[in-house]
């Protein structure tokens, strides 16, 4: 679920259209949101509806008719001694409001993309982060409308060609790059009803939503020339829509859990400027080939630790208790660093966790991500 | 002690007339200084932030050969090496329809400008625009809120590029993020780069492309990277070369005009002398009772000292406030030359900088003190007996003025010296123009006594006793009077100089002129500015022009612009034949006979003097340029005049060009019609040739030679004003003068009217003296007025400029000079003359 977090960046992008020395002032949420209203009034890109047909592989490729649109690749790895990475490789699109005219430049362009790259070093205790945008003129970002392909100037995303859920995922920047290979054994799952998200009923905004929960990586990690085989799992996320964040809504708390025995929890939880949480707030858990619906009463969620960053003075949430009564688990929920704060033009934290709990007071382990948006 | 200075207040106070011209005087002179101070630096910091705006963090630029650079370029670097911050830029010059000012259109690609330049866009309140359409809808823009603030709708205005209109909607503001820099963006749109593009016409063409290294070996690594994947006609070079040669350009413009602004001081610091020195004269009795009574010479020293420095001061509040005032004035003068001839800016406002207005008021109070050092010294010398003999003074002048000329003339060779010393800065070439004039000026009085005695021969027939005796007047009160007179010839020396030297400049370049347009039709597209690709005639359209009965040769010429390692250097390519090529290029150096076969056959150039000049090139020397193929050197085989360019162009025969650069453009044609055929006729049947393609200028030859000494006299403009004010300020030196010397005659003229002199012969006698004194000042002026322009033309314009020019004396600008000085001396005269109509006769007898 990264629904918020998207739209808001991709405004941003907007509103610090040209760089700064990237010393703007940070803009903070309301203005973002005012941002956000004002976005909508095109016309020109459709509304998200119920009862979709999806189509994959055509699905995994953009939808240009809708305003934004997100790749979300998460994923745990270890080498073989051990030594656990954790990454985040993001695409945003977002559609422009245009005329239709018909321009001149090449260099005009309907859609502009996003990437953030980071990867946290377990054992150094470091966070590397990067955050890119293009435009997609020139072939400098883009993607494919048939399959997944999406790049942008040198990180990028690619099919193999005779499987559609084999993938090559690969960037560099500055001494840090990974390379590769997901492969899906399960089919995408979709999320809320059929792949329906609803984010506001109050406000009726949705999006399409689902998800590759659980794809097996390998690959080698690089820092400084020096080469790490990984092997490890990736949770993918797509989503797309032409509407945005509502009005009463101040962040989000997103969790996507690896958890042994093959269990995979997505949950988030949208939380309200009252300091209620949404009760649009859903989520999924897949036990081998049964899906559970979850939603704000089946799950409940205790911060128990909190992180200021040193940064940004920002206070994060940095541990959980998470229950699910239903399914009799109870998990405990702890990020690998503490420091793993995105500080480009918007500011969030996301980073690799460690689960720890018992199913049926069975004890288990697991690896996770956690996103949270909208503190202060 | 408080007797002293209560009898300094009250001597003050009644002279507040005279006191009250001097003061004025002064403030002048120091109002020039700071004006010219003020709008220099104005314009100076002005286009200095302009410049900062638009190059911002950069520290290199790749630029294209002379098509531009493809903006497919950006790509291969981006993808094809390491570099990291690298931003593609297309700008341009377009015109405001409602203001009529220039402006810079930047298009910028906001996903590559991290750290580039410093300013970030806010959403345009007023605009109904989404912030975001300035990526996707075409013709949006951002400004400045200065420059919203200058139109009267702040949605949208409409631009003129590349001669058509276009409307543009402004849906962001320029929100500058170092304050500082604020001015720079005053003359400046931002647009995304598609945007551009389609206004400036430069589809599928980057002007440049900034690059940003953190330090020397990054640079290095980066540019060896570049150079590897792009052609070879693409350079890179520091970002900064720009800015340098504008620098240099513009520093030659303002010192000259600095030198100006203290030439007026000069004058101003005169009239202090005099000032100072008349009033010690008129309280020689007071001084001489104060030393009796025990006043020691350092009190009375102080004394003189303190009032100058009050008249200092006074004259300083006031000339900063006017120099305020006349900075404004300037301001659009100097910005207009600078734009007319250099690039495009605009200065909407004047700033005020406290550090000009405090070097101008301490410049005033030191030159006010350095005027006074000597009368104040002299008052010490006063002894209680000295005080009694009236003839005092003017003994004691006659006896130091051989010293006067004699530190003159060492002046005059000290500036000579300097002049002649194989050093070409323009600061040492003004300095030494300094001293020359300050020695010649120091002449005046030596000059005067010889010039009144030579008056005194020839005319001591002629005229009435009474006549004679107000021409031997004049002689009796030198001490006084040739202080005025130097100040005035100075004055009138420096207009005659700087009206020669624009004269000799004018008819040089009309000569030029004359010489080069030897066609009798010029065709070109309608100018644009640099930085901006010049835009080519329609070769179907060349055809047709040639194929006119009408016509009967066509010169092509290319006008371009190569991208070197010491900065942009003006390309003139040329397509005609040997005859209208000797005839029409006036070689300097080269030899004639020779040279013409080897231009149009080897890799040969030809260099304009300014080129010359600057980059110290002489007839043999290779220059490397660009080619397609990389570096290649061509000889210069001649250097030739050209006024065109101050920064200097380099021509070359057209076959060469082609075969090196690979580009056939024609930016304009000259045409050579049927001696019999009506221009206006080929004009219009041209001009209905051209209807279908981009628009051109067609243009006869007369007009074209109208249009350039239009421009020539517009850059003037500035200099006749500070010539203007120099005059004004020597009259008031006069006139402070004349009424100095009427109170100092009262007595003498009370005794003359109570013998029978008539107020009408007295007026007379009064308007007579005045006009001496002009005649004398304007006689003397003319000499220097001479070497001051030769001096210009020789050493300043030739160092500042590159460009000789031959000295043209004027008979009409020297008349001009006489004339001015007689007028301002006998204007001058009119305040006294009536003032001492008014004064009764006994009152002033009385004073005995």
């Amino acid at each position: 679920m990264k629904i918020i977090s998207t739209l808001t960046i991709l405004l941003l992008i907007m509103i610090l259209v040209v760089g700064c020395k990237s010393k703007a002032e940070p803009l903070t949420i309301p203005n973002a949101i005012s941002l956000l209203q004002n976005s909508s009034s095109s016309d020109q890109f459709y509304s998200v509806t119920p009862n979709k047909q999806f189509d994959f592989p055509r699905d995994h490729g953009n939808h240009v008719n809708y305003s934004t649109e997100w790749w979300y690749f998460t994923g745990n790895l270890k080498t073989e001694e051990n030594r656990h990475f954790g990454y985040q490789l993001t695409f945003f699109r977002r559609g422009l409001p245009n005329n239709n005219e018909k321009r001149e430049s090449k260099w005009a362009t309907e859609n502009i993309y996003m990437g953030h790259f980071t990867l946290t070093d377990t054992t150094n205790n470091t966070f590397h982060q990067f955050e890119k945008f293009n435009r997609n003129s020139f072939n400098m970002a883009g993607s494919s409308d048939k399959h997944l392909d999406v790049w942008i100037d040198k990180w990028f995303v690619t099919t193999d060609s005779n499987n559609p859920l084999m993938l090559n995922v690969s960037a560099k920047e500055s001494g840090i790059s990974i390379n590769f290979q997901l492969e899906s054994d399960r089919d995408p799952v979709l999320q809320g009803d059929n792949g329906y998200s609803v984010k506001s009923r109050k406000e009726n905004s949705a999006s399409y939503y689902y998800s590759l929960p659980r794809m097996d990586t390998t690959g080698i990690i690089s820092i400084s020339d020096k080469n790490y085989k990984v092997k490890g799992t990736t949770w993918l996320d797509r989503e797309w829509t032409s509407k945005g964040l509502a009005r009463n809504q101040e962040g989000w708390d997103w969790f996507g859990l690896h958890i042994d025995k093959k269990i995979d929890i997505m949950f988030y939880q949208l939380r309200l400027e009252s300091g209620d949480i949404d009760s649009s707030s859903s989520g999924i858990m897949i036990n081998d080939d049964n899906h559970i619906q979850l939603n704000n009463n089946s799950v409940q969620i205790t911060v128990t630790e909190h992180w200021k960053s040193s940064q940004t003075d920002i206070k994060y949430p940095s541990k959980w208790n998470i229950s699910i009564p239903s399914e009799g688990l109870e998990l405990t929920i702890k990020p690998y660093i503490s420091n793993q704060e995105l500080t480009g033009i918007f500011k969030y934290w996301e980073g690799a966790v460690k689960i720890k709990g018992t199913i049926n007071e069975t004890p288990i382990t697991g690896s996770g991500y956690v996103e949270l948006t909208g503190y202060q | 002690m408080l007797l002293v200075w209560k009898s300094s207040i009250r001597y003050l106070f009644r002279n507040r007339t005279y006191l009250l011209f001097s003061i004025i005087g002064i403030a002048m002179g120091v109002s020039v200084v700071v004006a010219i101070d003020l709008a220099s630096k104005t314009a100076g910091n002005t286009f200095k932030f302009a410049t900062e705006a638009v190059v911002g963090e950069a520290t290199h630029k790749i630029i294209g050969g002379p098509n531009g650079l493809p903006d497919k370029i950006f790509k291969d670097i981006k993808f094809g090496t390491d570099v990291k911050d690298i931003a593609p830029i297309v700008e341009g010059i377009v015109t405001i329809s409602e203001t009529n000012k220039k402006v810079t259109l930047l298009g910028i690609d906001p996903f590559s400008e991290y750290g580039f330049r410093n300013f970030n866009i806010i959403n345009s309140i007023e605009s109904q625009n989404n912030f975001d359409s300035l990526l996707s809808v075409p013709n949006t823009v951002a400004v400045s809120q200065a420059f919203l603030e200058t139109l009267s709708d702040d949605t949208s205005f409409q631009l003129i590029s590349d001669d058509s209109i276009q409307n543009v909607q402004i849906v962001g503001i320029i929100n500058p993020t170092n304050s500082i820099n604020q001015i720079g963006f005053e003359s400046l749109i931002i647009t995304d780069i598609s945007t551009a593009q389609e206004i400036l016409n430069s589809i599928d063409i980057l002007t440049r492309i900034d690059l940003k290294f953190q330090d020397e070996i990054s640079s290095k690594k980066g540019i060896s990277q570049i150079e590897m994947i792009v052609p070879s006609s693409v350079s890179i070079i520091p970002s900064g070369t720009r800015q340098k040669t504008v620098n240099e350009i513009t520093k030659a413009f303002n010192l000259n005009l600095t030198a100006l602004s203290l030439l007026a001081l000069l004058v101003g610091i005169f009239l202090i002398y005099n000032t100072m020195t008349f009033s010690i004269i008129r309280r020689r009795n007071i001084i001489g009772i104060l030393r009796a009574i025990g006043v020691t010479q350092k009190n009375i020293f102080l004394i003189f000292i303190s009032e100058a420095i009050f008249l200092g001061i006074i004259s300083v509040v006031l000339g900063v406030f006017l120099g305020i005032l006349l900075a404004q004035t300037l301001l659009e003068l100097i910005t207009r030359t600078i734009n007319d001839v250099f690039f495009a800016a605009n200065v909407y406002q004047l700033q005020i900088d406290l550090f000009v207005l405090i070097k101008g008021s301490l410049l005033g109070i030191i030159a006010s003190l350095i005027a006074a050092v000597i009368p104040s010294y002299e008052a010490t010398r006063i002894t209680p007996i000295s005080a009694m003999i009236q003839s005092n003074r003017e003994t004691s002048f006659r006896k130091i003025l051989p010293l006067v000329s004699i530190v003159g003339l060492i002046f005059f060779i000290a500036g000579c010296i300097l002049l002649l010393l194989p050093l070409s800065g323009i600061e040492i070439s003004l300095l030494s123009l300094g001293c020359v004039t300050f020695g010649l000026t120091l002449q005046v009085p030596a000059c005067t006594i010889f010039l009144l005695k030579a008056f005194n021969y020839f005319f001591k027939n002629i005229f009435s006793t009474l006549t004679f005796a107000a021409v031997r007047n004049i002689g009796a009160s030198l001490s006084r009077i040739s202080i005025s007179i130097a100040a005035l010839s100075l004055a009138v020396a420096v207009t005659i100089g700087i009206g020669l030297m624009i004269g000799s400049f004018r008819s040089t370049v009309e000569d030029w002129l004359n010489y080069s347009l030897v066609a009798d039709i010029y065709i070109s597209p309608p100018s644009v500015d640099s930085g901006q690709l010049q835009k080519s005639i329609n070769t179907t359209l060349i055809q047709q022009i040639t194929n006119l009965d009408e016509v009967n040769y066509v010169t092509k010429l290319l006008a371009t612009e190569l991208q070197t390692t010491e900065g942009t250097t003006q390309l003139a390519v040329v397509d005609s034949n040997i005859q209208i090529l000797s005839e029409s290029i006036n070689l300097k150096k080269g030899n004639n006979s020779t040279v013409w076969k080897s231009f149009f056959t080897t890799n040969a150039i030809f260099v304009s003097e300014p080129y010359a000049y600057k980059n110290d090139i002489k007839i043999g020397d290779n220059i490397q340029l660009p080619t397609i193929s990389g570096l290649k050197p061509f000889e210069v085989i001649g250097i030739y005049y050209d006024y065109s360019s101050s920064r200097g162009v380099i021509l070359i025969n057209r076959t060469i060009y082609n075969n090196n650069w690979n580009d056939i453009r024609v930016t304009s044609l000259a045409l050579h019609t049927e001696t019999a055929s009506n221009s206006k006729s080929t004009i219009a049947k041209i001009e209905k040739l051209s209807k279908p393609y981009h628009p051109i200028e067609i243009q006869s030859v007369k007009e074209i030679k109208e249009r350039s000494m239009d421009i020539f006299d517009r850059t003037f403009d500035v200099t006749s004003v500070l010539r203007l004010i120099t005059i004004v300020v020597a009259s008031i030196g006069i006139l402070s003068s004349l009424i100095a010397f009427q109170i100092e005659k009262e007595k003498e003229s009370a005794i003359l009217r109570a013998l029978g002199v008539t107020t009408n012969q007295f007026q007379l006698l009064t308007f007579f003296q005045t006009s001496i004194i002009g005649l004398i000042s304007g006689l003397v002026a003319i000499p220097i007025g001479i070497i001051i322009s030769w001096v210009l033309i020789h050493f300043i314009n030739q160092r500042s400029f590159g460009w000789s020019m031959e000295l043209d004396i004027s008979f009409w600008i020297i008349i001009q000079g006489l004339l001015i000085s007689i007028l301002a001396s006998m204007c001058a005269g009119i305040y006294p003359t009536f003032k001492n109509k008014s004064e009764s006769i006994s009152k002033a007898l009385k004073q005995e």
